[in-house]
């Protein structure tokens, strides 16, 4: 499969930030970066059945020293409400969020994408973490490393939102 | 039938350095009465325990890493056994207390307490080493058993409910940065970036 420009600077935004540690579940933004994730060296890739799951292996590989990465469609966020909230239990732990953000303004492939997408942005302030939307595939690799350097200083979780035209 | 504290007394009289997690409930209480220590993180959320506990395993694999669970918590969190089933990590051991109750929350029924059992489904989801046990005999063989293997430990322990130790004062940030301190220094591993200039990009 080619690589497209998105999955490119998915890969080298991942590296440059010193991400090691990928938990994931697919999305159509990620439909050619996670076979090249899973087989590179460099990173530890972990296919997760559900993102709730996907935040606890990113927060148990953070404190074995792991950098990780949770990849997966906003509608996941959701599904890891509970567990990123139930992170401050312990004060936070930090690990980077990349989120593919179906049903962004101006999508056109279907109204199913809409109910959950529309509540990406709230749910991400209810839980107080520090996010940008990109709608570049040029702008994702700024924009991971820019996250990581959020989640090392603040010691929580950030999240890269990927918007209408980056795939 | 077996209480959980009389498993725990077994299990803590033969702990050396295993990092440990431990679910939300009575298990996390206990085991901070009886063997208060550093390299053990306390009330994990119900339902996020054996993923947290997978995540840390895969990241130290030289690490021995024991999660002790609550049927409520393993069956909150089933989806966690596929991922389990397929990542297999040899220095994890899942210790799972099966009481057939919610004992934090009213000490109404679980459903293993009518007809399902957890550690088929784990065996479904291809935890193969998943096992049941009576008893600290038949416990402590399967703990031996599982530290040797070369798979993943998953014991369930038919275990009596009630609980008489005390709740311990710690907090849980203060548990995260001694737990974290805990591995910095035993595992020659930086977990937490110092303050200051960055070092990414």
């Amino acid at each position: 499969m080619t690589m497209t420009n998105v999955a490119t600077e998915t890969i080298a935004g991942l590296k440059a930030a010193g991400i090691n540690f990928v938990a994931s579940l697919p999305s159509s933004a990620f439909t050619t970066v996670l076979p090249v994730i899973a087989d590179d060296p460099e990173f530890l890739h972990v296919q997760v059945t559900n993102e709730s799951d996907g935040v606890s292996i990113c927060a148990g590989a953070r404190l074995g020293g792991k950098r990780p990465v949770l990849m997966a469609e906003n509608s996941g966020l959701l599904m890891g409400t509970y567990a990123l909230a139930c992170m401050e239990n312990f004060g936070g732990i930090p690990f980077l969020l990349v989120l593919d953000h179906r049903g962004d303004f101006g999508e056109g492939d279907g109204y199913w994408y809409f109910p959950t997408g529309r509540l990406a942005v709230p749910t991400l302030e209810m839980l107080g973490i520090p996010y940008t939307v990109v709608h570049s595939a040029d702008e994702v690799r700024q924009a991971i490393v820019d996250g990581s350097r959020t989640v090392e200083a603040s010691r929580r979780p950030a999240a890269v939102l990927l918007g209408l035209g980056v795939a | 039938m077996t209480t959980r504290q009389e498993y725990l007394e077994h299990f803590v009289s033969r702990l050396t350095d295993e990092l440990i997690l431990t679910s939300v409930g009575a298990s996390a209480r206990e085991l901070q009465a009886l063997a208060p220590r550093d390299g053990s993180l306390y009330r994990v959320h119900l339902g996020g325990t054996t993923s947290m506990a997978m995540g840390l395993a895969l990241a130290l694999p030289q690490r021995r890493v024991v999660a002790f669970e609550g049927d409520g918590g393993v069956l909150m969190g089933l989806s966690s056994l596929t991922v389990l089933g397929r990542q297999q990590p040899a220095n994890l051991t899942v210790i799972a207390f099966d009481n057939g109750l919610y004992e934090g929350g009213g000490r109404l029924p679980t459903i293993t307490s009518q007809g399902t059992d957890i550690v088929a489904v784990a065996r479904g989801a291809g935890v193969t080493d998943a096992v049941r046990v009576r008893g600290v005999e038949a416990f402590a063989a399967a703990l031996s058993e599982a530290y040797a293997s070369g798979g993943t430990g998953y014991i369930v322990a038919d275990t009596e409910p009630g609980s008489q130790l005390p709740y311990a004062s710690l907090d849980g940030t203060e548990n995260k940065y001694r737990f974290i301190n805990h591995i910095e220094a035993t595992e020659g591993v930086q977990v937490l970036q110092a303050p200051g200039r960055s070092s990414i990009r």
